[in-house]
């Protein structure tokens, strides 16, 4: 896979408002969007069903330790950064695959940064 | 001394004589300091320094670790577990000579039945008339941990609920800025973080348990309380909202009512808004609408503006519903249909207690 093509980020957060406005920044910043999941159930089906270069993916869905989706990513090839409110150090254990962690609010220009950052690594 | 009499050794030793008042005096004291020790909420026990033996413990040592008077007498304090080894005990009683008294914060000790206890120790040793006694002073700060541990989560937990809340602010503020110019920004921000904080008080009213709808209609259709029950009506059975939907909806009406008060069937004399909620037959689907009639003549909006992402794409996403908007003649429509699981609340305080 070479820059050229367009990175295609797959967006698993459970606030609809900063899912959308990620979307829309992803889509500003030429990447292209695999796939938008609030809920650990139907980010498992999109890791499983899509394709995807790289994950956003929030710590916590509506309740619920998103870890097992850090799995399922992490199974899947996929590098994922971690999106939340809580700390680094606080997500560093139930995340030990993430490539980056990012904590909310975050300036968007970092984060378009670091999703490509995590692509030249991979 | 039991029978309550002097005991008097003759007239050669007057030095020994107690009288009536000093033995009363210390009757008094060994009653007064007996009843402090035995009623004490924290251990104590008495150590003979140069066998390292106890030799005294108080009934709330008994209880804490479940070892009778008997057992605790002629036992070394690492043979109770209050330290670790024989080398753990020697090192303390180094201390204690060298600076009369030492402190553990938090010790690990197990009672006789295997239960866990955190406690602090300090123990000091004092002269008792001529011969030195080691009094270690024992606290079960058990509970105290726990609670400190619990208080350390929530507040994790109160930070992550802010910071999710500035990240919400945040793209609102992004958001309320385009095609906007800076007058009508500001009023717009203010507004809308009005709204969120309108939907916020409902749900810590009700400890994050869920919102009654029509509550929610009311705090963020405030701005047209004088116009309740006429031109704006509520239709619909009570139904209790989740929290991340009644953030979502609440975001929507907010938004649907400022552009009725501005270009819809709020903003002239005489229009009016119905909105109404229902269940599907079998139960499954959450319906909701807002029916505006008699306002000005409707105007398709030409550009798709943040009100617009809130009430469509927005609230879609929050509750995996669909939405249908409609501007006819007769005035601007929204209907919502979801799944009543990502609306309503089913199970009481599902959200709390998953969170906390």
């Amino acid at each position: 896979m070479t820059d050229q093509t367009a990175m295609r980020v797959m967006i698993i957060e459970d606030e609809p408002l900063i899912a959308l406005n990620l979307e829309e920044l992803m889509i500003a910043s030429g990447f292209l969007v695999a796939g938008i999941a609030g809920r650990l159930a139907k980010a498992l089906a999109l890791i499983e069903r899509d394709v995807c270069d790289v994950a956003l993916l929030d710590a916590n869905l509506a309740g619920v330790s998103s870890g097992p989706a850090g799995l399922a990513l992490t199974a899947r090839g996929v590098p994922y950064l971690v999106l939340s409110g809580y700390s680094a150090a606080q997500q560093e254990g139930a995340f030990p695959g993430a490539a980056s962690f990012m904590q909310k609010p975050f300036i968007p220009d970092r984060l378009v940064e670091a999703l490509r950052a995590i692509r030249r690594r991979a | 001394m039991e029978d309550g009499r002097t005991p008097v050794e003759g007239r050669h030793a007057p030095e020994l004589t107690v009288d009536q008042a000093d033995y009363d005096r210390l009757r008094i004291s060994e009653i007064r300091y007996r009843r402090l020790f035995e009623a004490a909420q924290d251990g104590v026990l008495l150590v003979d320094p140069t066998t390292r033996k106890i030799t005294d413990a108080n009934p709330f040592m008994t209880m804490l670790l479940g070892y009778s008077l008997q057992e605790f007498v002629g036992k070394e304090l690492f043979e109770i577990g209050l330290l670790k080894d024989e080398r753990a005990s020697r090192e303390m009683f180094i201390a204690l000579k060298v600076n009369g008294m030492v402190r553990y914060e938090d010790l690990p000790l197990v009672s006789e039945s295997g239960e866990h206890h955190e406690v602090e120790v300090v123990a000091n040793v004092y002269d008792e008339g001529g011969h030195s006694v080691i009094q270690c002073n024992i606290r079960d700060i058990t509970v105290r941990k726990r609670r400190d541990a619990h208080n350390a989560l929530l507040l994790a937990e109160v930070n992550h609920r802010a910071r999710n809340l500035l990240a919400v602010v945040q793209v609102i503020a992004q958001q309320s800025a385009k095609h906007s110019d800076q007058a009508t920004f500001v009023a717009r921000l203010t507004e809308r973080i009005g709204g969120l904080a309108a939907s916020q008080d409902l749900l810590v009213q009700n400890a994050w348990r869920g919102v009654e709808l029509l509550d929610l209609v009311d705090s963020q259709l405030a701005h047209f309380r004088d116009m309740m029950g006429t031109r704006v009506r509520f239709e619909g059975p009570s139904m209790r909202l989740i929290p991340a939907a009644a953030q979502a909806i609440g975001m929507a009406l907010h938004e649907l009512g400022t552009n009725a008060g501005k270009y819809g069937a709020l903003s002239n004399g005489d229009g009016s808004v119905l909105i109404s909620s229902g269940l599907s037959q079998n139960g499954s689907v959450f319906d909701m609408s807002w029916v505006e009639q008699g306002g000005p003549p409707v105007v398709p909006p030409t550009h798709c503006g943040f009100g617009r992402k809130v009430i469509e794409s927005m609230v879609e996403l929050a509750l995996d519903g669909t939405t249908e908007i409609a501007y006819p003649p007769s005035g601007f429509t929204w209907a919502i249909e979801a799944p009543v699981s990502e609306v309503l609340e089913t199970a009481p305080h599902r959200y709390a207690e998953r969170v906390l």
